[in-house]
């Protein structure tokens, strides 16, 4: 049984080391490589989408992968390579010792019980501060167990804690070591937790709780022996999924991290939805003096190529399992095949007619025609090239009747100035419109579909890989099938993920889909209708519209925060667009003397659209307008609209 | 086992039982339900309140609602119909009017709370009153009757265990309207997008613990991959253990099961076929025996590992889901680490067409009765 390895865990849950370090694409190290980032200043905040890649990176960071990727980088160049870049972060010195203590703690719902006990605002937080602390304390000893190689629990006893201090519980204060430590914080998470999950409630009542993330300071590496030796490593504590938490926690625990300025390393991981609704409108990349904030998809959409590279590297990791000597784009075929010849050149034939008919007459055109009728490209090509010819003929003729002048003949310098690659790319998506000729095929494609989210591009893959896995059953059958996917076949692929699979996922998914749905529907379709201007005046066309950054102001400062104002429900709508990760945006791009907030739709949905996936394509709209969308759908004027 | 040997009656035998057991002495009963669009609503109550009898007769309904907002929204009409009904049928019998007990499933910070404000409904003062607590969970949620139930079996065992007098022990009772084709005729409209433990039934996750190895029982049911990949992805299980109905009325139901989950269970490095369980759809105990023996050979065999993490998941019917959380309950007590991971339901609708037959459907409908608690197993 050949199981697919694109839908085989999330290299997050990936338990053997070497199997983790084998899937695990060091790309994604560049976002530590920005201008001026310091990776190792106290706080790093890092957001993204669910399956952005948090997890991942983090899980390179404990010991054991640290540590088995020291071994590996001997005889494997993949994992010299991730070896290298982690040593340019200060990971290892120059005699490859690890110079981190990376910890990761996950939170899961369990902390969300807290919330809703019979206890007082302040108790809650006290208990919940105190499972946090033992966690904590219970994590980092462990981590240290692994690095130092520990090999029974009685090692931990090897750990000398230099100085207690008041902050801490009581219970604490005389504890000098790690092996009596561990054994309190062990019993202290069995009490919590047991309580914590009871359905008698007035039993919970007994639980100790703190005001302090006392942890932070007792765990310091200046407070910490081994072998009566100070511990030379950093340590890093890295809060995973803190999106989990309920608002109130997580606003407590981050802010308390934040003032704080903790002696140790602290990163935290969290979905976008776990921000407010305020956070959701502001700014990506944000720095304080002790911290940084990375946005990973953020970070992605301004370096495409990067991306690309990364999500090939992720696909070839993956399929190397089944398919050792072949790389995944390989299986993408990006030509036409033969069969499909005599319909391009019908394709051809038809809209040359229509072209010889509408301008074959005017002078004006007859070189540009003549060069098409000259063409030797290959036929998709060929039929590229004239619905551009017709495009850009729509054009200047609409031009040239204002300006009366269809006496000048328009040459080969001409053309090349006008047929540009936007104008081409809207040539494709047209004759995929009209002729159901494939547009949303070939491994670049693909990449951009994913969205700068690698999840979503892991699950795009396993679709082809489905198909990959088919054909080869079928070769089986029928000597000379082939295992590759044409054009034609991943794009029903894509639109079936789309169509069927994705936004099936978003009915389930997301609160008030059915509102959200009419608003999703309205940006697709308005952008689709300004796409598919016969001259395309915004080629390739639009995925976006965008609203006065004034507007934006006045939906995060004002309508978010009263639910009575008229602008309430779309700025809600907007925001959980935005979570959801049904919508990226941008923030403060200026065009025509103004500021905007450009809101594109998540590309994948550019599929369900038909609409172009690059970015910059967009157009400005009122709050009233949205708003109208936000409520009634949007609906086409009817009239043949033109913009010259 | 504490239910090895069990009791449940359905169909005809549901209704002798309930005559003679009336029949015979006073009992006073808490009828506990839960109110929604479900036409098996008031099926339940409407049968057992109809046999004469002199003891107390309370009602508590329990509306559900997915926020605090919705709870002042007025209810859909096929809710208020039911409530209507309801209502109309205690006056015809000159029987005391039901209390409502609200219950929230989602936080305003979208985080799920169905099940621990499912087991805060109910307190010792609620049953003191009462020899019998019946609980018809035909239209409740996994998401509330699981919660519910753990926190009834035990306030009612922890009475019974220090209650010398076997004539003033209590009793809890499980009420179903079985309906597979309505059922199937019934559609998620949304499910939470996390899988959670249910409160009180959740494994403790310790440093100690954090390494056991997690073995999966899940029971499968139509039209629940979603929360199936939804429940995979949250834990790492060394072994995926499916549990299919079989025998089952529809014979071919389990085959379809398993095209219907393929891509989940044959891409699943964790899955072998070796591993599936068949169970009666038609008998709770019999999944209950099952899984519970299943947990205590993974228990016993894993221990040389140190030990070992048993996640429960139902996707199935609601007489499965009894047997599954029975399995789960007892082997909590013997300190097992067992618990019930589930995604919850944000709201079900029935299917617009099935309305236009719906009386032939209903038809079908099935009363069982499943005795958990009080004298039989004394």
């Amino acid at each position: 049984m050949m199981i697919n390895p694109f839908y085989s865990r999330a290299s997050e849950y990936i338990e053997l080391d070497d199997k983790f370090l084998t899937l695990f694409s060091p790309e994604i190290l560049s976002i530590f490589n920005q201008n001026s980032f310091n990776l190792w200043k106290n706080i790093n905040i890092i957001r993204s989408s669910p399956g952005g890649g948090k997890t991942t990176l983090l899980k390179l960071f404990t010991p054991q992968v640290l540590k088995k990727l020291r071994e590996t980088k001997k005889h494997q160049d993949h994992d010299r390579e991730i070896f290298s870049c982690l040593k340019n972060l200060d990971v290892y010195d120059n005699e490859e010792n690890i110079k981190v203590i990376g910890t990761l703690l996950s939170f899961n719902t369990e902390y969300v019980s807290i919330e809703f006990l019979q206890f007082t605002e302040s108790q809650k937080i006290r208990v919940f501060f105190s499972l946090v602390n033992i966690r904590i304390i219970l994590s980092v000893l462990q981590s240290i167990y692994f690095l130092k190689n520990f090999t029974t629990e009685e090692d931990y006893s090897r750990i000398g804690i230099v100085k207690n201090n008041d902050s801490l519980p009581l219970s604490i204060r005389n504890i000098s070591n790690g092996f009596d430590l561990y054994q309190w914080a062990c019993d202290q998470e069995e009490f919590i937790c047991k309580k914590i999950d009871s359905v008698y409630f007035d039993n919970q009542k007994i639980i100790d709780g703190t005001d302090t993330l006392y942890s932070l300071d007792l765990l310091a590496n200046q407070n910490l022996t081994i072998d009566g030796k100070l511990l030379n490593e950093r340590i890093l504590i890295m809060l995973d999924d803190v999106h989990n938490l309920s608002a109130f926690q997580r606003q407590h625990l981050v802010s308390t991290i934040i003032h704080k300025r903790p002696p140790i390393n602290i990163w935290i991981s969290e979905r976008l939805k776990a921000l407010t609704m305020d956070e959701l409108f502001s700014e990506g990349d944000t720095e304080g003096r002790d911290m940084n904030t990375i946005y990973i998809e953020k970070f992605w959409q301004k370096k495409h190529g990067s991306f690309e590279k990364f999500a090939k590297s992720v696909a070839n990791r993956r399929i190397a399992t089944p398919f050792e000597t072949r790389d995944f784009a390989s299986f993408l075929i990006e030509e036409f095949e033969e069969s499909e010849h005599k319909r391009i050149k019908d394709v051809i034939e038809t809209i040359k007619e229509r072209v010889l008919a509408e301008y074959g007459t005017t002078l004006r055109y007859q070189s540009w025609i003549s060069l098409k009728e000259m063409s030797e490209n290959n036929l998709y090509t060929q039929a590229i090239e004239w619905k551009a010819l017709e495009i850009l003929l729509y054009r200047d003729k609409n031009k040239t009747q204002l300006r009366l002048a269809f006496d000048t003949e328009l040459n080969e310098v001409d053309l090349g100035n006008q047929e540009g690659s936007d104008v081409k790319a809207a040539a494709q998506l047209f004759l995929n419109k009209e002729f159901k000729l494939p547009f949303y095929y070939g491994i670049k494609k693909i990449c951009r579909l994913a969205s700068f989210n690698i999840e979503q591009f892991l699950s795009i893959a396993g679709h082809f890989y489905e198909e990959i896995k088919n054909n080869k059953i079928k070769k089986v059958v029928t000597n000379g099938h082939k295992l590759e996917i044409t054009p034609e076949r991943q794009e029903q692929i894509v639109k079936y993920y789309v169509n069927k699979i994705k936004w099936n996922e978003l009915i389930n998914k997301v609160p008030n889909f059915s509102q959200i749905r009419i608003f999703m529907d309205a940006i697709g379709e308005y952008c689709a209708v300004e796409t598919y201007t016969p001259n395309a005046w915004n080629s390739p066309g639009i995925n976006g519209v965008a609203i006065l950054m004034s507007d934006r102001n006045l939906l995060k400062n004002t309508a978010l925060k009263d639910k009575n104002h008229m602008y309430h429900s779309l700025a809600k709508c907007i925001a959980d667009c935005i979570s959801y990760n049904l919508i990226n945006f941008d923030l403060n791009y200026n065009c025509k003397n103004k500021t905007w907030m450009i809101l594109y739709l998540n590309k994948v949905y550019c599929a369900k659209y038909n609409l172009p996936m690059n970015n910059g394509g967009f157009k400005e709209k009122t709050l009233k307008d949205l708003l109208s969308w936000f409520k009634n759908g949007y609906k086409a004027k009817n009239t043949n609209k033109l913009i010259l | 086992m504490i239910w090895e040997n069990y009791f449940i009656k359905e169909s005809d035998e549901f209704h002798s039982f309930w005559n003679e057991y009336l029949g015979k002495q006073d009992r006073n009963i808490l009828f506990i339900m839960g109110m929604g669009f479900d036409p098996r609503t008031n099926d339940g109550i409407k049968a057992i309140y109809s046999i004469p009898s002199n003891g107390l007769r309370s009602t508590t309904i329990l509306r559900y609602y997915a926020t605090e907002e919705e709870a002042t929204v007025t209810p859909m009409p096929i809710v208020q119909y039911h409530i209507n009904s309801l209502e109309s049928f205690l006056q015809e019998n000159e029987l005391e009017n039901f209390k409502v007990k609200a219950l929230v499933q989602r936080s305003f910070d979208d985080k799920s709370v169905a099940s621990i404000n499912a087991t805060q409904l109910f307190s010792y003062d609620d049953i003191l009153a009462y020899s019998d607590v019946i609980v018809d969970i035909s239209a409740m949620p996994r998401g509330v009757f699981l919660p519910l139930l753990n926190k009834l079996l035990f306030l009612i065992n922890d009475w019974n265990k220090q209650c010398p007098n076997i004539r003033d022990k209590k009793n809890l009772h499980v009420v179903v309207t079985e309906n597979p084709t309505l059922d199937s005729k019934i559609y998620d409209r949304g499910e939470a997008y996390e899988a959670n433990y249910i409160h009180g039934l959740a494994i403790i996750d310790t440093a100690k613990t954090r390494n056991y190895e997690e073995v999966w029982i899940t029971l499968l049911g139509e039209r629940q991959t979603k929360q199936y990949e939804t429940v995979r992805k949250n834990i790492d299980p060394a072994e995926v253990c499916p549990v299919l109905p079989f025998p089952s009325k529809d014979m071919k139901r389990s085959d379809r099961l398993i095209i219907e989950y393929q891509d989940l269970l044959f891409n699943d490095e964790s899955f072998d076929a070796k591993n599936i369980i068949y169970a009666d759809e038609q008998n709770p105990f019999q999944v209950y025996r099952l899984i519970y023996k299943a947990i205590e050979r993974y228990d016993k065999s894993l221990k040389i590992l140190n030990g070992c993490k048993v996640i429960i998941s139902v996707f199935s019917s609601k007489l499965l889901t009894v047997g599954a959380f029975l399995a789960v309950f007892e082997s909590r007590l013997e300190d097992k680490n067992v618990g019930i991971k589930h995604v919850e339901t944000l709201g079900q609708e029935l299917d617009e067409n099935s309305k236009l037959n719906l009386d032939e459907i209903l038809a079908s409908n099935n009363l069982v009765e499943i005795w958990l608690a009080g004298m039989p197993y004394e």
